[in-house]
């Protein structure tokens, strides 16, 4: 047997239904014999079944005189002294067995004593076998997992309800490996009674591993990244392991997987393979989502605690996705413990935390997850980062003069800001299984922002007795959020045949107040100024789809399914209240089909995708064909090549603003198949990946062809009559390519990856002339390594991230221009778009989690410490150009410095 | 054994940096040199244009090789063409006798830096029934006292246009006389402007507050009745490396203003309390 064991199971003595736990069993007195012989002593004074191999135990001489020492303590020193180790299984009965032997989990231990009391031949061959694989202390369904036959490569996934379906299973002895990320892998072993069912699986989540038993040989990693193409798997209860800045975030971890850039603290948005964040869907339970920042970009708006699994596919994704031109994020939220109540908290110098899952009866399970943010140093530090860049910036337009007399500073007036700045998140689920096919869920979910720049000054109390008051208040308010539900039913109708059926409502709004008002009132009567911007951004998106999976065989398996989506997108812009600048309202209709089969080959080594996804655009009135085609083909066991390639097109654009001075910093606008065109993408990847049982190594290489880009600016055009807005979208061409170097230990108590990308990204717009220039996201090198030290109780990580500085544009010369009124005003002349680079941007970060353990052993929480840049890099976010006298002084505004977070959850089970 | 295979993906990661990293792309910026225009056409007027060079932040920047004030420079007045006269410093003229006339389009050209420099605008009518509400009004000192009660601001000055198709005016109020007395004492403050505008709107009225005027005596009103691109000049054209972008200009191959306007004038008298 292989001495690395990558397989360990262990079963949780935390069920005691009656009698005595191991740690209230005290030993007192003086042992001196061969080991057999002393757990015999034992087992007779205190009543306890032990079961070993003799012949193993008997060369071990053991001395020793315990005083009071509880047997579970006891056992652990001096098994991991003998090289032995020791578990209780459901019966009471302690094994004592050999540190590198696989320990079959509890379920799979009841499945081994009725297989092995079978000891008959198999009955059926070739057979399929079906079920459904979830948490062992929770219930929760898990998406994803992967069954398969050991030693060979064929398999199968469970659906997004931990549904499975795996055909030509050669015998009902077989043995089964099943795994999912975040839990022990199983093995189990099949017996003609089991495989005749519905056979269920239920793992146990790694974290559930106890301090009483020996420390684990091995231990799960972080990441799964070469389960599907271009794909990457995570469990959000492993992100606590990495280090993190105030909050354990999905969109932050997935910033350190290779092909996605990591050097961005101002957007937590996804820039995957030199595509934009709003290249990336969302879906969240089905819905999409449209806004996932928080904090000008610093957090993303998911709670950890309220997801169960996230699956992002950075390229080449199936016709079962569509909308968008780079990626797909797919974020299943948790259904809720189905076996007891739990609850747990969390407290970090950011935010608060709270979640509480229950189930009702038997078919009910319900979730519930809130996180808000305070006021303290964490969220004032990161709030003052991007204010106090913006009050050193002009204000609207220069006007006609406040109010007169000097202005209030002359006479003592006084200044109040009043910042009431936070945000929020909401999540939700109910779900209702009427039958063993059937589960109907309802899902929410509320993400909002509320940034309060907001300056006040007040009259003096002196000029208030007078009967004068005047008041001059800048408001620079910004409030956000995204609110989307969903009602979803799927049913698994026979074997072969899931539907799923989702009806969603997403809402995205942005408002953003930066006037000036200044009120004047005498006597009684009032006097308002006002002026300055008012913006507003309503996205409404009401979404049906329906899905079918047919299993026709172990070669096909056809997925199909219709969709539509009303958009109701609003935008304005308006200033000084009165005049409206911009007035934008698209209504929008999308619908279509897809169709798509999963074809195996060759013993199931070539696995060939062909897919298409047509949708038609109300708007423009035209059908869109997506043909889609992926394959992978298992060269030999470890050794995998995988391709594919797909026509991707996007309807709705979100316009980004990088500068917040101007305006809010992003909005959302509907094709209008002229000046906002439907965009388009081909995708072409290829790569190859080796994979044995600790390590995995993959290159992989894409390459991206868009066309119909929009850039936005808010200008005047040379237009005499009317102003026309539209023709400030200048619309261009553009490509991505680059390379993915992967290598990754999944496994042990020391496991990380690092990666590296090389990658190019650069667009045309004919505006700007004939020639390319690089994309603002072109991040030529990215580096990054991760590394994850577990020990005992304690976990340990650093992160390092390095990359090239991004592009930028530089003024490259000063002049000035005489005025109608008589005055002059400088102008700069700025060079070759994008020409320049940004330093180099790097930091690492590194954190230190530890296990808080109740007294029954069971993992209850944790406590940590994290530092976000540790040595302090000062990271350039952009410059600053200021002209005095004939030349330009360029200032860097730096990012975050040296960060430090202390966070505690805690649950109850 | 295990440690092998991580140490030689190592080695090969950090060759693959090691070459990556040392194929840094020399990007230079290629200076272009431009000429800013400044012109604005004045209807009855005759034509005057300012042709200067950009000052490059970088002193070894390439200039180009034209002289500024030898350049060929012409306008176009619907089919005519007109040749203008250099008179130094980089100024161009036409005859004294050309005048601007209204509704006409004009179109500027001259070669630059090998590349052919070309604006155009159209030059635009008065501005239709300009009135104001009062032609004097008298300003009270707000004195740091307080004692004589509330100060008692006087109603804003109220100027309207027509402007039924939304263009583009522009308010100046203007000092006219030659030492103007001062509304409030600035004491060893610089003094504030004889002038101020309102920023260029579409509106078709504009209110002059009292607490706007610095001095006291007589004042000229002028409404502008401006082009898109001479309003698109009082934008910011951004500070920062985020939102900094090309200085609007209506003017190819070159940056700056080539633009006809038209005004009509109002006065107003400032008196003392």
């Amino acid at each position: 047997m292989n001495r690395i064991c990558w397989v360990i199971l262990f079963v949780s003595v935390a069920s005691i239904v009656n009698g005595q736990t191991l740690s209230s069993i005290k030993l007192d007195e003086f042992y001196s014999n061969s080991f057999d012989k002393v757990l015999a002593e034992i087992s007779i004074k205190y009543n306890v079944k032990f079961e070993f191999d003799r012949a193993k135990l008997k060369p071990h001489l053991l001395s020793d005189r315990p005083f009071s020492q509880p047997l579970d303590e006891f056992l652990t020193r001096w098994c991991r002294k003998f090289k032995l180790k020791w578990y209780q299984d459901n019966m009471k009965v302690i094994h004592i067995i050999g540190r590198d032997e696989i320990v079959e989990s509890l379920a799979a231990v009841q499945e081994k004593k009725k297989a092995d009391q079978y000891k008959g031949g198999a009955t059926k061959f070739n057979f399929t076998l079906s079920g459904k694989i979830k948490d062992g202390t929770t219930g929760e369904s898990l998406p994803g997992a992967t069954l398969l036959i050991k030693g060979t490569t064929h398999g199968a996934t469970t659906n997004t309800d931990g549904f499975y379906s795996l055909h030509k299973v050669p015998t009902d002895t077989s043995t089964l490996l099943i795994s999912y990320i975040g839990y022990e892998t199983s093995e189990i072993k099949l017996n003609p009674v089991s495989a005749a069912l519905d056979f269920p699986v239920e793992l146990i989540p790694a974290s559930q591993e106890l301090e009483t038993v020996v420390v684990l040989a091995e231990r799960e990693g972080v990441l799964q990244t070469n389960q599907q193409i271009s794909a990457i798997k995570m469990t959000p209860m492993s992100l606590s392991k990495l280090p993190n800045l105030g909050e354990r975030d999905i969109m932050r971890s997935f910033q350190l997987m290779p092909g996605v850039s990591a050097a961005n603290e101002s957007s937590s948005g996804l820039f995957v393979r030199g595509g934009t964040p709003d290249q990336n869907l969302i879906l969240y339970d089905g819905f999409t989502i449209y806004h996932v920042d928080h904090l000008y970009g610093f957090y993303s708006a998911f709670n950890a605690n309220a997801i169960k699994d996230v699956q992002l596919y950075k390229g080449g994704f199936e016709s079962r996705f569509g909308g968008r031109l780079s990626s797909v994020m797919e974020v299943t939220g948790k259904d809720g413990n189905a076996k007891e109540f739990n609850m747990s908290g969390d407290l970090s110098l950011l935010s608060m935390n709270f979640f509480i899952e229950a189930p009702i009866g038997n078919k009910i399970t319900t979730m519930f997850a809130y996180r808000r943010s305070y006021q303290g140093p964490l969220y004032n530090k990161i709030f003052d980062l991007y204010n106090t860049s913006t009050t050193a910036q002009s204000q609207p337009g220069p006007g006609g003069g406040g109010p007169g007399g000097g202005g209030p500073g002359r006479f003592g007036a006084t200044s109040s800001t009043s910042i009431k700045s936070y945000f929020y998140d909401l999540n939700s689920k109910i779900s209702y299984r009427p039958s063993n096919k059937d589960i109907i869920s309802l899902s929410l979910f509320n993400g909002t922002d509320k940034l309060d720049n907001s300056q006040k000054i007040e009259t003096p109390s002196f000029l208030q007795s007078q009967g004068i008051n005047f008041g001059f208040s800048i408001s620079d308010l910004t409030k956000y959020g995204n609110i989307g539900t969903s009602l979803k039913w799927s049913r698994q109708w026979t074997k072969n045949v899931y539907t799923n059926t989702t009806v969603s409502y997403s809402n995205y709004y942005s408002d953003r107040d930066r006037t000036n008002e200044a009120n004047i009132s005498r006597n009684g009567e009032e006097t308002t100024f006002k002026n300055g911007t008012l913006e507003n951004n309503d996205l409404k998106d009401y979404s049906f789809k329906s899905d079918v999976i047919y299993d026709a065989s172990e070669k096909h398996q056809f997925m199909a399914g219709v969709f539509g989506t009303h958009y109701d997108i609003a935008y304005t812009y308006s200033q000084n209240d009165t005049a409206t600048i911009l007035d934008r309202y698209n209504l929008g209709n999308l619908q279509g089909v897809y169709l798509q089969d999963r074809i195996k080959l060759f013993n199931t080594r070539l696995m060939i995708v062909p897919g298409l996804r047509s949708s038609q655009f109300d708007v423009t009135t035209k059908w869109y064909h997506e043909p889609r085609l992926s394959l992978t083909y298992q060269l030999t066991e470890k050794l995998k090549v995988i391709g594919a390639s797909g026509k991707y097109y996007q309807f709705a654009n979100r316009v980004i603003r990088e500068d917040i001075l101007s305006g809010s910093r992003d909005f959302w606008i509907l094709s209008d198949g002229e000046n906002v065109p439907v965009s388009s993408a081909n995708h072409y990847i290829a790569g190859l990946s080796y994979e044995n049982n600790d390590y995995l190594f993959s290159v992989e290489a894409y390459r991206k062809d868009y066309t119909g880009l929009s850039e936005y600016s808010l200008r005047f055009t040379p237009s005499m009559r009317t102003t026309n807005y539209n023709e400030y979208f200048y619309n261009g061409i553009g490509y991505s390519k680059g390379i993915e170097f992967l290598a990754q230990r999944k496994y042990g108590k020391f496991n990380g990856w690092a990666s590296y990308t090389l990658a190019r990204s650069e667009n045309q717009f004919d505006i700007y002339g004939s020639d390319y220039f690089p994309a603002a996201q072109d991040v030529r090198n990215e580096f990054k390594a991760i590394g994850i030290f577990e020990l005992g109780r304690w976990n340990l990580s650093a992160t390092w991230i390095y990359a090239t500085g991004r592009p930028y544009t530089s003024p490259e010369g000063g002049y000035e221009i005489t005025l109608l009124d008589g005055t002059t005003r400088d102008y700069i002349s700025i060079g070759k778009k994008n020409g320049e680079r940004l330093p180099d941007y790097h930091r690492m970060d590194i954190a230190a989690n530890y296990k808080l353990v109740n007294k029954d052993g069971n993992n209850i929480g944790q406590i940590g410490l994290s530092i976000f840049n540790l040595y302090n890099r000062k990271n350039v976010w952009y410059k600053e150009f200021n002209i005095a006298d004939g030349g330009v002084v360029e200032s860097n505004i730096e990012y975050l410095g040296i960060t430090p977070n202390i966070s505690l959850s805690l649950r109850l089970r | 054994m295990k440690i092998t295979p991580l140490k030689n993906v190592s080695l090969v990661l950090m060759a693959f940096c090691l070459m990556a990293t040392s194929c840094t792309e020399s990007l230079e910026s290629v200076y272009e040199d431009k000429p800013i225009v400044e012109s604005y056409l004045y209807v009855g007027k005759p034509i005057l244009i300012k042709i200067t060079r950009i000052t490059p932040y970088d002193a070894n920047a390439p200039k180009a090789e034209d002289d500024i004030n030898n350049l060929t420079v012409t306008i176009l007045e619907g089919n005519q063409e007109i040749t203008l006269q250099p008179i130094g410093d980089g100024i161009y003229e036409s005859s004294a006798d050309f005048k601007v006339q209204e509704s006409v389009d004009y179109t500027i050209q001259f070669y630059f830096n090998k590349k052919e420099v070309k604006a155009t605008t159209r030059a635009l009518t008065k501005p239709k029934e300009f009135t104001q509400s009062v032609t004097s009004i008298t300003v009270t000192v707000f004195s740091g006292s307080f004692t004589g009660g509330m100060p008692d601001f006087p109603d804003p000055v109220k100027t309207n246009w027509s402007n039924p198709e939304n263009d583009y005016y522009l308010v100046v109020v203007e000092n006219t006389e030659e030492n103007p007395d001062a509304i409030n004492d600035f004491g060893n403050v610089e003094r504030p402007a004889r002038l101020f505008r309102n920023e260029p709107t579409q509106t078709n009225s504009y209110d002059i507050r009292a607490q706007q005027f610095q001095y006291y005596g007589e004042h000229r009103i002028i409404l502008f009745h401006i082009s898109p691109e001479y309003s698109s000049l009082y934008k910011d054209s951004g500070t920062t490396s985020q939102n900094i972008s090309t200085p609007p200009t209506n003017v190819i191959n070159g940056l700056g203003i080539f633009t006809a306007i038209h005004s009509d004038t109002l006065l107003l008298t400032v008196n003392k309390n």
